[in-house]
């Protein structure tokens, strides 16, 4: 695609890309006694060439295609280019964007731009050339950004889904919605540039705390983990800021209350000894009677069969089980942030940590009844003490993906 | 946190109800506590709100024997 400059120059029809010229030049071209807005700044420009006729042009920028990843090449192209900077700025539909400066190494100077802080859609890319004759025209050039690829638009058919992340492209809902703490208002939380949008949460808390009432499930099959009680609530924003883990928004559960902490429908199938992948991403942050449980879908007060649960002593002791058994024990190490799999095939269960370590057992028997719950931070003496940030279910034996799902959470985590 | 008891359980009813009154709750939230029931069926604990006190026995936490589950360990 021919630049905007060099359209003007070769009397090709005028570009509606001039009215996205980047915020990065407006100091600039309003220098040049122009407007960014405006077609003026075109005509300034020009002037500005023809007054300083040493500098730089007959260049243009493109994309390197039509489509361009979070990762974006573009080229600036111009015979005898080397030694000239290059100024240029990548600009989403939303006016967010990304800049930059370098050093033309040759006639042709390729460029990479990290796009993940753009919003997908149509981007524009604005170049401007300097030298010692000054500056040169402002060239563009325009591309589909489709920088964000969710985890489940790659690895489809969970079962439930809960992510402070957006886990599928395709899905429109929230993220979370919260009760404050200050007046016990409610408000739904969403994504802004695929994670939570933690502004919108951080000012409705307006500097108290807020809690999670409901976790939406973002796999498409409406199993929301939710909680209406309210001491039963986990926390998100504590003193108007936003808890974090490892940089990133994070759930925080703590053992005030023993009962049930955000639960969803026994529709997703944690009892029956059917196939299964569990995968998460959590902290510990204490014990409650020595144990912590992340999951279990035991109810309250009652002895019921195939359990399925993760369990940690605080000397590092792992209990999962699936099944009326205790079907991995293990002495893991736990003081971080970790990812964590439970993955049956309906007879055996392997168990990874971190992706680096996989341990292997047996499920238990089937249930003859089913729990009427499935609770995330689990319930009774042994709640959960720590922060979720991820926790996904399949009704499924997703094996022969695990190391490919884990690689993405951690891409995004950053765990180990 | 700490937990009122009694073994009349409409006395912990009227301890919620008045936490959620003050409260005033809407949207997904219902209810302050979840008032649990003792195994022995005669005792019953309700999670006691820091702003609201009320004329109840009060315990710093409840005993394990009050959730028996049948745990894996």
């Amino acid at each position: 695609m021919l630049g905007l400059g060099l359209s003007l120059l070769t009397g090709g029809s005028v570009s509606p890309e001039y009215v996205k010229l980047s915020k990065a030049f407006v100091t600039r071209v309003e220098a040049d006694g122009g407007t960014v807005d405006s077609f003026a700044c075109l005509k300034t420009d020009m002037a500005y060439l023809t007054s300083n006729p040493d500098a730089p042009a007959g260049y243009f920028v493109e994309f390197s295609a039509a489509t361009v990843g979070s990762s974006a090449e573009f080229r600036i192209t111009l015979t005898g280019g080397a030694g000239y900077t290059y100024t240029y700025a990548v600009t989403d539909t939303q006016a967010n964007e990304v800049t930059g400066t370098g050093v033309m190494s040759g006639n042709i100077q390729s460029v990479t731009a990290d796009l993940s802080t753009l919003v997908d859609g149509t981007v524009t890319v604005a170049v401007y050339l300097s030298g010692a004759g000054g500056d040169g025209l402002i060239v563009t050039d325009t591309a589909t950004l489709v920088g964000y690829t969710g985890l489940l638009d790659t690895y489809s058919g969970a079962a439930a889904a809960y992510s402070l992340r957006l886990l599928d492209t395709s899905y429109t809902g929230n993220a979370i919605k919260v009760r404050r703490s200050s007046d016990n208002a409610e408000q739904d939380i969403a994504f802004v540039n695929n994670e939570l949008d933690t502004a919108t949460l951080e000012s409705f808390a307006s500097g108290t705390d807020a809690f999670v009432t409901t976790w939406y499930d973002q796999s498409g099959s409406g199993n929301d983990a939710t909680q209406t009680t309210a001491s039963n609530q986990p926390k998100i924003v504590s003193s108007g800021s936003t808890i974090l883990e490892n940089g990133k928004a994070a759930v925080e559960f703590d053992n005030s209350s023993e009962y049930e902490k955000l639960i969803f429908s026994d529709s997703v199938d944690t009892y029956s000894g059917a196939p299964i992948t569990y995968v998460s991403v959590q902290k510990i942050l204490g014990y409650a009677n020595g144990f912590t449980k992340v999951f279990a879908n035991t109810p309250l007060n009652t002895s019921v069969n195939g359990k399925f649960e993760l369990q940690f002593r605080d000397d590092n002791d792992t209990f999962i089980a699936v099944g009326n058994t205790l079907s991995i024990r293990e002495i893991i190490a736990k003081p971080n942030q970790f990812l964590n799999s439970v993955i049956s095939d309906g007879t055996n269960v392997l168990y990874s940590f971190n992706n680096t370590t996989t341990f292997t057992g047996l499920t238990g028997t089937p249930s003859a009844t089913i729990p009427d719950s499935n609770a995330i931070g689990a319930l009774g003496t042994r709640t959960f003490t720590g922060r979720i940030q991820e926790m996904i279910f399949y009704q499924s034996d997703e094996s022969t993906n695990r190391t490919n799902i884990e690689t993405n959470i951690n891409d995004f985590y950053n765990i180990y | 946190m700490a937990y009122y008891t009694s073994t009349t359980k409409a006395d912990l009813e009227a301890y919620n109800t008045s936490v959620n009154s003050g409260e005033g709750y809407s949207g997904t939230t219902t209810q302050w506590a979840t008032i649990v029931e003792h195994p022995n069926g005669k005792d019953f604990a309700i999670l006691k709100h820091d702003s609201y006190t009320a004329e109840l026995t009060e315990e710093e936490t409840l005993g394990a024997e009050w959730f028996p589950q049948n745990e894996i360990s």
